[in-house]
């Protein structure tokens, strides 16, 4: 097939999937809109302020909560709600949130009623700072933390599970194979929040090793970075332990899968040494099944970990959206939700595009 | 089906020995045949995982469903020790009276305090020969909490995981059968609910839930909906996979041409091939089902107080109590987390055993 071709088929192929993934998007927003509003009574913007529209006497709060109710079409009916709330979503107007608030880190000139510029006592001009509330700001600020221990965790996760997987399958019925299954299992059927506990209890509370919450201590003496990593070891390790089973198990899968295969059986019977049959041969196509791992790892980076979070108090975006359910902040668990749905479309966006390349044999024929 | 054969073969083997020695004997009588759903038991029995998965699960059931039977304490009855607290709530309040002494309007403070009748306070109490766990901070015996918190996990799984495997089988073979536009429309909506986070959205959904006005009790079918609600999609693809492979096969041309109806010939000759799959997929499903139900009821939007789950039991230590009940007192929330943990490590072993059991070649 000439490259031309190639790349015309690629780039048809891109743009159905793509079409498919708003598609599947829109779907999922309708879910969440449908579930926020099938609930009867007040809904939700009214909720949350109705002891304080009970005592406000200025009508500033209702007009407030008029105004929210607008943006999520809250006022009308279902469908034409949907509508409203979707256009807004697609402008870019995610809503705010009702209980987060940061500083955008830019400033703000303070002026006087008149326009003109307030100075101080030197005639330096004076400045505040600017806080949004708005939903897509609060998950741009508390991501960048749980990005980062999920980077580290994945990382390790993959170092320390692929090799295990291999071994286990190149070993089969072996101590290790046994050994690495159990252990498999056991993570799998952890409960977060009861493996966090567990750790917390012995490892803070008995050992004293690591911190108990947080993610620094200001009456430690260890330099920051230090500091924050020692206060990271215990949730990475959640994380780790956690989700380490089933990459483990997928990879024992597919190297078992490959070593059963005849090409595996002809560089054998070439005489080549098991080192290389097992590394060049057999390892090498191992990975290309590992491709669509990525489409559960995007939203696992970036998405946050909502109970590691909790049990050990790091301000990340998983946090911040357990508080936002329990504390009925609804806009926020709206965008959460869908952004983490976006995440879960790129992800399996990404990863069909990277087997189509990675894997040759791979046809570019129809979405599925 | 090599397997069988396979099977066959090895039981000829000796009996092909026997036949040069007795040439009377004929092979079909001396062939001993099984069935295949006896082969699959057999080889389910034969694996050490899968035995182990299965008497834990019989030990948690006897433990959960008879064991509030024998059990001296109630669910929700406040056994533990207690003391008798009256709580005293101090209030001043101002008066302006005339002072009978100067004839003068005057502001008097009057200092009182509100007695509350003595009521009971209870304490955590640590195991004892009564409390063999211990009493929480309710003063609820733990042991009889882990028991009825079991009948909820067990039986609420049992029962979403039959709803997923009704509602995934229906739309699956319809999917996997008629292909076409049903096919599109039907896998569409699937990857929509695929597409869907897991945790967050479940947790909205029974976050919601609050807002309705549930009593305590009904709670745990709405919550049953949920989990049903946003599981089912994954039966559905592993249903309509099957379908679509089994709906190429010759018999199933030959049930064509003998004129079936299209009901017979997917309840009657695709549904019970794409059996052994289901019961796999869903005997893994279960325990993530109790995952994902202990872990709502962690968060406080699961089974509510005051009835015993599992996932509740361990949240006592991130409560106001949390940090002396995760120090001082391991006897409430462990036994529940590693009753989480056998419960869960049953059902995957019991499934692995299965999807051996019932396809040899895909054994992991």
């Amino acid at each position: 097939m000439r490259l031309s071709l190639v790349i015309v088929k690629m780039i048809k192929y891109i743009i159905k999937r793509l079409a498919l993934s708003v598609l599947i998007l829109f779907g999922v927003s309708i879910i969440i809109y449908g579930l926020v509003r099938i609930k009867p009574g007040l809904d939700f913007v009214q909720a949350k302020y109705y002891a304080q529209m009970q005592l406000d006497e200025t009508g500033k709060v209702a007009e407030m909560v008029d105004k929210q109710r607008e943006i999520y079409g809250l006022k009308s009916g279902i469908f034409e709600g949907y509508l409203i709330w979707a256009g807004n979503v697609i402008q870019g107007d995610w809503g705010d949130s009702f209980i987060f608030t940061i500083n955008t880190g830019e400033v703000e000139l303070l002026t006087d009623a008149e326009g003109n510029p307030v100075l101080d006592p030197e005639g330096n001009q004076l400045t505040k700072p600017v806080s949004s509330s708005n939903v897509l700001d609060i998950i741009a600020s508390k991501s960048t933390i749980s990005f980062i221990i999920a980077l580290i965790a994945t990382i390790l996760q993959f170092s320390i599970a692929i090799p295990l997987g291999i071994t286990s399958a190149t070993k089969q019925y072996g101590v290790v194979d046994y050994s690495v299954t159990v252990l498999a299992m056991m993570g799998i059927s952890l409960p977060s929040f009861f493996f966090g506990a567990l750790l917390l209890r012995v490892f803070s509370i008995q050992l004293g090793w690591f911190p108990y919450a947080g993610l620094t201590d200001p009456n430690s003496n260890l330099p920051v970075f230090i500091d924050q990593l020692h206060h990271l070891v215990l949730p990475i390790t959640v994380l780790v332990i956690l989700s380490i089973g089933g990459l483990m198990r997928y990879t024992r899968t597919n190297m078992l899968e490959v070593l059963n295969s005849d090409y595996i059986r002809t560089a054998r019977a070439k005489g080549l040494s098991e080192h290389k049959v097992i590394y060049k041969h057999a390892f090498r196509n191992t990975l290309i099944p590992l491709v669509t791992i990525f489409a559960g790892i995007l939203p696992g980076l970036f998405g946050g970990a909502m109970i590691t979070e909790t049990i050990f108090s790091i301000d990340g975006i998983g946090k911040a959206a357990y508080a936002a359910v329990t504390r009925g902040d609804i806009p926020f668990v709206m965008a959460y939700n869908l952004f983490l749905s976006m995440l879960t479309v790129i992800g399996t966006l990404l990863s069909d595009l990277m087997y189509a390349v990675v894997d040759p044999r791979v046809k570019l024929v129809g979405g599925r | 089906m090599s397997t069988l054969v396979n099977e066959l073969d090895k039981n000829i083997l000796p009996d092909q020995e026997n036949n040069n020695e007795k040439p009377e004997v004929s092979l079909a009588d001396s062939a001993k045949v099984i069935s295949p759903g006896r082969l699959v038991l057999r080889r389910f029995f034969r694996s050490k995982l899968s035995m182990v998965g299965l008497i834990t699960l019989a030990l948690m059931f006897a433990f959960s469903f008879l064991g509030p039977v024998i059990s001296p304490w109630g669910e929700v009855q406040p056994t533990g020790d207690f003391k008798w607290v009256t709580s005293i709530l101090p209030h001043q309040i101002k008066v302006t009276e005339i002072n009978e002494d100067t004839g003068l309007e005057e502001v008097v403070t009057y200092y009182f305090s509100e007695v509350s009748d003595p009521y009971k306070v209870y304490t955590k109490t640590p195991p004892s020969w009564t409390h063999p766990l211990g009493t929480d901070q309710y003063g609820y015996d733990v042991l009889t909490r882990l028991m009825y918190g079991g009948r909820v996990s067990l039986t609420l799984g049992f029962i979403v995981i039959f709803s997923e495997v009704i509602i995934g089988m229906f739309f699956g073979s319809i999917s996997g059968y008629f292909g076409g536009a049903t096919d599109q429309i039907i896998m569409r909506v699937v990857d929509v609910f695929n597409c869907l986070p897991g945790l967050p959205i479940l947790m909205l959904a029974a976050a919601l839930i609050d807002g309705w006005g549930v009593p305590a009790r009904l709670r745990i079918y709405y919550l049953m909906g949920i989990l049903t609600f946003f599981g089912w999609s994954g039966i559905a693809r592993l249903v309509r996979g099957q379908v679509l492979g089994i709906r190429e096969l010759e018999y199933m041309t030959a049930a064509e041409a003998t004129g079936l109806t299209t009901s017979r010939k997917i309840f009657k000759h695709i549904i019970p091939n794409v059996m052994p799959q289901i019961i796999v997929q869903a005997t893994l499903g279960l325990g993530g089902i109790i995952l994902s139900e202990s872990t709502l009821s962690y968060l406080g939007i699961g089974v509510p107080f005051p009835y015993a789950a599992w996932g509740t039991m361990i949240s006592s230590t991130s409560g106001a109590e949390g940090r002396d009940i995760l120090q001082n007192y391991p006897n409430i929330w462990v036994p529940a987390g590693i009753c989480i943990v056998l419960a869960v490590l049953a059902f995957n072993f019991i499934g692995d055993g299965l999807r051996d059991a019932f396809d040899p070649r895909m054994r992991r």
